[in-house]
């Protein structure tokens, strides 16, 4: 039987995937809905697994989904953690302060200050960290095997595929 | 495939110590010394998945959790998910059509989300959270499954793979 399509493509891109929707401004806040970014990078590598996978190959399993969504976020981690301190260290955190900023002006009355101090000494941590890294590596691995397995929910073969028919008894 | 009993304890021992973690983060808040610093860390660690703002926020002894109304319902019905999960799906393995119910589980969150970034309606603490809750509930039913299974899969061809090339192994040929 025909060997599985290698793993490490679909996982890059998937982690490519996750690391520019976690690095580019505004696009990150797509996270603060429970990581969405992340599992959609997740998703996003079994779904180019799936495109890789042809005819007579063993179909998608769970341990794909799994294995796809984690190898994804590792990947996630650290192009993400590189790509958000570059683009930190050229742009600063814009999407940070444009959403204190308009907190401040929304409900800046009916907040405490220390709240308000926290936001603001938050977004200004947002360069290249060991700390960062160790938190994208924990986050990323594990909420892109989630979106492995809601991607090998949606990508799974309905059908189960047959073994072939036997061989017809020979004829004289 | 048979499933190790010890894989369903470990799922849920790592979901229980999660949503402990969020808890934890205002419990520790106000203490002096190392409980304060491992507050502050796991403020931290959760503010790179949700936005933490205070008016969005549960309260636990005056400090918000770790993550917002929303994320709580969602992290918090997930456990409860996995803790019923072997009432409801386990003792008779009911076949689910996933697809289908991932997709209803998230609509009214979606659309709860959307709704409420376009400014149409400014969706209250108590929305949600059951929209939360029922995504997290339902999401765990549908994925224990195959977080089970696949683990079990992903260890036996660990194992298997190391089996074949015991520690110490050469190769002959290169030899």
């Amino acid at each position: 039987m025909p060997q599985k399509p290698n793993k490490m493509l679909p996982a890059l891109y998937g982690g490519v995937i996750m690391a520019v929707i976690s690095a580019v401004p505004f696009l990150n806040l797509v996270n603060c809905l429970c990581c969405a970014g992340i599992m959609f990078g997740g998703f996003m590598a079994v779904f180019f697994y799936k495109n890789d996978l042809r005819e007579g190959v063993p179909p998608l399993e769970n341990s794909d989904g799994l294995a796809l969504g984690a190898l994804a976020g590792l990947f996630g981690a650290v192009i993400g953690t590189i790509l958000s301190a570059g683009i930190f260290a050229v742009v600063g955190n814009v999407a940070g302060h444009a959403v204190v900023n308009m907190l401040e002006g929304m409900f800046g009355n009916q907040m405490p200050p220390e709240a308000l101090d926290q936001m603001r000494s938050s977004i200004e941590d947002g360069g290249f960290s060991f700390t960062n890294m160790v938190i994208a590596l924990i986050i990323d691995p594990l909420f892109g095997l989630l979106g492995g397995l809601i991607g090998f929910q949606v990508f799974k073969s309905k059908t189960v595929t047959m073994p072939p028919p036997p061989p017809p008894p020979p004829t004289r | 495939m048979i499933i190790p009993r010890h894989v369903y304890p470990i799922i849920l021992g790592l979901t229980i110590a999660w949503c402990g973690a969020i808890v934890a983060a205002p419990l520790l808040a106000g203490l002096p010394g190392m409980s304060g610093m491992i507050s502050r860390g796991l403020y931290r660690f959760f503010h790179t998945i949700c936005h933490q703002f205070d008016g969005r926020s549960l309260h636990l002894v005056g400090h918000p959790l770790g993550v917002c109304s929303r994320c709580t319902a969602i992290y918090g019905s997930f456990l409860v998910g996995i803790l019923v999960f072997p009432w409801i799906r386990g003792v008779r393995n009911i076949p689910l059509q996933t697809r289908w119910i991932l997709l209803a589980a998230a609509l009214p969150m979606l659309i709860d989300v959307v709704l409420g970034h376009l400014g149409i309606y400014e969706p209250s603490n108590t929305y949600r959270i059951a929209t939360g809750s029922v995504f997290g509930f339902l999401a765990a039913l549908v994925i224990l499954p195959d977080a089970m299974e696949g683990t079990t899969r992903l260890v036996f061809s660990f194992k298997q793979q190391h089996h074949n090339h015991p520690k110490g192994y050469t190769d002959a040929s290169k030899a």
